[in-house]
């Protein structure tokens, strides 16, 4: 009768589980999935990046503009108005950073995800494995048992093994993530949809609120001034208020097309991760939005 | 009701200072101007309203994507965890061998 190998065992039992698990691979993200997922990702971020540093410059201009309303102009005409004592009225701390807090939330959920979906596991596994198949070598009693094909498979099945399961546990994750935050997502969205729209929006109304008496005091400047450095301080006043008007009509446009093709993005993602069935194309055209925004805030900047 | 009057005060403040822009009197500017402050003034106060109901709107959104975000990166932890987990078992091999070989000697 023959003894079982108590090794020969071990390597039956990790076949075994390799096979099991190889069930599992229908289980993990499909390529498409991936690069779904990584496409929106990258969006998100970029969408929430842009969003946030453009708030910051809407807080410096506010700044900035209020400076040059007081410098030229004199006490406020009306109570309500940035003074000396609020130079950044309208787009103060508290405002500014509870509004960039969502959308620094929105570009770290595209991070997370981008991470989550990344490989970075792969090299980590192989270098683990090699490791313990090198460890498992200094055994004597396996030295003497096994071949070094035979370890060499055990160091590949160990490989294949963690694999499948770290992609089995990449689509859980995923999957849960995605749906679970779906409707804080979608929420802030809409509260972007509806803040930043340039005919609607307090967003864009605030900008009025500091960019309209500037326009009014340098205007006063300018027909008054008769020398060349008099019209070359109202034109200062002019150029700022039209970097201000610049952010309110193309960036504020830009921020509400994107984060509406967010919204529907990130129902097609809820669906891409859940089954097969699903359209690429509004995650490409989010992609597209968020490119856009990214361009026109570059051309404001650069101007 | 609320975004109709803020509709209108933004149209109004638009105007005005269109107005003031291609006014060449001095006098008739600085009434424009005065007026023009009242209306700005005025749609800072709308704002103002706007926004304070905004914000708790915003923080209660952020929480909840930031609990989703802690989820995640909770999730990346556990799927790096895989390859260190099979270095350990590699450690303990190696530290047991190393028992092994300290207690034959110790025997011989």
């Amino acid at each position: 009768m023959n003894t079982p190998n108590p090794l020969s065992a071990r390597w039956c039992t990790l076949l075994t589980l390799a096979v099991l698990l190889g069930t599992l691979a229908g289980c993990a993200l499909t390529a498409q999935q991936k690069a779904a997922v990584s496409q929106f990702s990258g969006s998100a971020a970029m969408l929430g990046d842009v969003t946030s540093s453009e708030l910051i410059a809407m807080r410096d201009d506010t700044v900035k503009m209020t400076i040059e309303r007081l410098l030229l102009g004199g006490k406020s005409k009306d109570p309500n108005l940035g003074d000396q004592t609020s130079l950044d009225r309208g787009f103060d701390v508290e405002r500014v950073e509870t509004v960039s807090d969502a959308t620094r939330a929105l570009a770290a959920y595209g991070k997370s995800l981008a991470a989550l979906v990344d490989d970075t596991q792969s090299t980590e596994l192989q270098a683990a494995s090699n490791e313990f198949v090198a460890s498992l070598g200094r055994v004597p009693e396996v030295k003497n048992q096994l071949s070094d094909k035979q370890m060499e498979t055990i160091g590949t099945v160990i490989q294949e093994v963690g694999g499948l399961w770290i992609e089995w546990k990449r689509k859980q994750a995923v999957t849960t993530i995605v749906s679970e935050s779906q409707k804080a997502v979608e929420h802030i969205c809409d509260l972007l949809i509806r803040d930043f729209d340039p005919d609607e929006g307090w967003v864009a109304k605030q900008l009025q609120v500091v960019e309209d008496p500037l326009m009014a005091e340098a205007t006063n400047r300018l027909y008054g001034g008769e020398t060349y450095n008099d019209r070359k301080i109202a034109l200062e006043a002019f150029r700022l208020a039209h970097g201000s008007r610049m952010r309110r009509t193309e960036v504020l446009k830009r921020v509400t097309d994107s984060a509406t093709a967010m919204k529907k993005a990130n129902g097609a993602l809820a669906q891409a991760v859940k089954n097969s069935t699903w359209s690429f194309q509004d995650i490409q055209d989010f992609a597209q939005k968020a490119r856009s925004l990214q361009r026109a805030v570059k051309i404001i900047v650069t101007e | 009701m609320a975004e109709s009057l803020g509709k209108e005060l933004s149209a109004a403040l638009t105007n005005i200072t269109s107005l003031i822009i291609k006014t060449e009197s001095k006098s008739e500017r600085t009434t424009l101007t005065k007026q023009q402050a009242k209306i700005a003034g005025q749609l800072q106060v709308f704002v103002d309203k706007v926004v304070d109901a905004a914000l708790p709107e915003y923080k209660a959104a952020t929480k909840a994507l930031n609990a989703a975000n802690a989820e995640a990166k909770a999730a990346k932890k556990e799927l790096d965890k895989i390859a260190a987990t099979i270095e350990k078992f590699a450690a303990a091999i190696d530290k047991l061998l190393a028992l092994a070989v300290k207690v034959a000697t110790a025997q011989l």
